[in-house]
């Protein structure tokens, strides 16, 4: 990466958006701003947890980029 | 811009209408969390310098550039307050929702 | 096409390099370890092109495969009794998102108390993890189940994960001649894996979700009937193999000399081959016994077992497995297809081989006179003490 990413630079896509997260959630915070700097070509795999629990649930599902949710163990 | 779009999402009536195995496309909603605030956020656009730190703070990713200065999408706010409690300018305030 | 001396095991990494599979993730444990050993050979020596992924545990092995399963690649792993129950969650994981992957199961017996011989509890006691489950009887069958299997798992109808069953030692270490088929034969027969369900960059795909109250219950009637749709896949892939390679195993069951049996042995795995030429020297002496030979566990062939048994005076069935406090879960299966089916006929069990002992021609005449003259429901063969004291 030759630019340094600001608030300005970073890209507008939105990868994990209306996920049913507690209000003021820190965790959802990171994966946010994370896949902003992964881009759309990231394949997220989420392990069993909030992440997956708020945003994974059919039909309603809130990641835009490709994503599975791995087992338990 | 890529984001997850609200759908009109129609309940399967057919088996065959189910998804095979596990697997959808992918940004697809179906419900708003506006219901779920208490207060919003309400944006003083003068006062408003740009510096987009509201925008990278927000956990649901609600507030959106506009040029210089930002925007809420309302259907998915959920009123943390963190926008709020970050804006150095007190540009914004959080304002006891209407019901 | 090459004839070779190669166990049951070397018979079907043989078969695995035939399908060409994209991934191989597999851990080691007695007595599938030579399957795993071959195969890394063959990706070393370049005769196989594939990623092999020396993965940490049984359980990573089955997730491993499930993320190249899941990107659109054809996935094998391999595993026995402990490794099994290790991967116990994945097994439901891998049937639920309908990962067409296949996995070889070495049967052992299961602890406690520890035993690395062969019986058939592992695989058994994980009937209802929704996999599509077939026991081989031999080496050759055991290759070109390696074959059959892909072609079947990735079935659009299907699209579900398939276990193919070896008896641990009897049958993986054991050497027989083998005819390895030519890898033109097996691109004839199974076509390269695609599908849909996979991810995209063009069209993300969200998988592996959860679903709640009101849409679980959908998923999980998809997915039973696709394992019932299954059956028609089945035999399928028995005729098509036929055709390009001469062999053909007869479908859901197999059945020997059954026509006219009255007295009928049910069996699954490679104790079959020993059935066979006890009812064989039965019809000499003028006694009318059959065997049927279950290959598919599930998908259940309630209707063909029907079928074969339905003239028959009474029926036994034979397995290395009991189920605690009851009897042997394939008994009960059979009892269901026979009551469902209208045949009210003595049905016997005879558990038999637990922990890797031998079952003797002498075992199997026992059995039939036992079918014949009636007796208890569920009996212990091959004990060395008295059962009472």
């Amino acid at each position: 990466m030759s630019e340094r990413i600001t608030a300005k630079t970073i890209t507008d896509n939105e990868f994990f958006y209306g996920h049913k997260a507690c209000a003021g959630c820190g965790g959802s915070l990171a994966v946010r701003m994370a896949l902003k700097v992964l881009g759309e070509r990231a394949l997220t795999v989420i392990p069993a947890g909030c992440m997956s629990a708020v945003g994974f649930n059919f039909p309603h599902l809130c990641f835009s980029n490709n994503a599975i949710i791995s087992t338990f163990a | 811009m890529i984001k997850p779009s609200l759908k009109s999402y129609i309940k399967p009536q057919k088996l065959s209408e189910y998804p095979i195995g596990t697997v959808y496309e992918a940004g697809h909603l179906v419900t708003k969390n506006a219901g779920w605030r208490t207060v919003r956020p309400v944006m003083d656009m003068d006062k408003c310098s740009g510096c987009f730190q509201c925008y990278m703070y927000c956990p649901d990713g609600v507030i959106f550039k506009e040029g210089k200065s930002v925007s809420v999408d309302y259907d998915f706010c959920k009123g943390c307050g963190i926008c709020a409690k970050i804006c150095k300018l007190n540009v914004i305030s959080m304002e006891a929702e209407k019901r | 096409m090459s004839k070779a001396f190669l166990s049951g095991n070397e018979a079907f990494a043989e078969g695995v390099r035939l399908a060409k599979p994209h991934v191989i993730s597999a851990y080691p444990i007695t007595p599938q370890t030579i399957v795993v050993e071959r195969l890394s050979e063959m990706v070393e020596d370049k005769s196989l092109k594939s990623e092999f992924i020396h993965v940490e545990s049984e359980h990573s092995a089955l997730s491993c495969a499930m993320g190249a399963s899941a990107i659109g690649a054809r996935a094998f792993t391999a595993t026995s009794s402990q490794g099994l129950l290790y991967m116990a969650e994945c097994l439901q994981y891998a049937s639920g998102g309908r990962f067409p992957i296949v996995m070889m199961n070495a049967n052992r017996s299961t602890a406690l108390p520890w035993n690395i011989y062969g019986d058939q509890r592992d695989s058994i006691s994980q009937l209802d993890c929704g996999w599509i489950q077939v026991y081989v009887e031999d080496a050759q069958e055991s290759l070109d189940m390696a074959i059959q299997s892909f072609f079947i798992a990735e079935h659009e109808k299907v699209s579900t994960p398939v276990m193919v069953n070896l008896d641990g030692f009897v049958l993986t270490h054991t050497y027989e001649a083998v005819e390895i088929p030519s890898q033109e034969q097996a691109d004839k027969f199974l076509p390269p894996f695609k599908t849909g369900n996979r991810m995209d960059f063009d069209n993300p795909k969200n998988m592996a979700f959860s679903a709640g109250p009101d849409s679980n219950m959908e998923f999980k009637l998809q997915q039973h009937k696709a394992m019932l749709d299954s059956k028609s896949v089945i035999e399928l892939a028995d005729k098509s193999f036929a055709e390009i390679f001469g062999r053909s195993y007869g479908g859901l069951i197999d059945t020997y000399k059954t026509d006219d049996a009255e007295y009928i042995l049910i069996t699954l795995g490679s104790i079959t081959g020993l059935v066979r030429e006890v009812v064989d020297e039965l019809r000499a002496e003028g006694r009318k016994v059959g065997l049927v030979k279950l290959r598919y566990l599930r998908p259940f062939p309630d209707k063909e077992l029907a079928e074969a048994v339905k003239n028959a005076k009474a029926v036994g069935t034979l397995e290395k497995d009991i189920s605690f406090g009851y009897e042997g879960t394939v008994y009960t299966n059979v009892n269901s297809a026979l009551i469902k089916n209208g045949i009210a006929i003595p049905s016997y069990n005879f558990i038999a081989g637990l922990g890797g002992r031998d079952i003797s021609k002498k075992d199997i005449i026992h059995m039939f006179e036992h079918i014949e003259k009636g007796g208890e429901y569920v009996n212990f063969i091959g004990l060395g003490v008295n059962a009472d004291e």
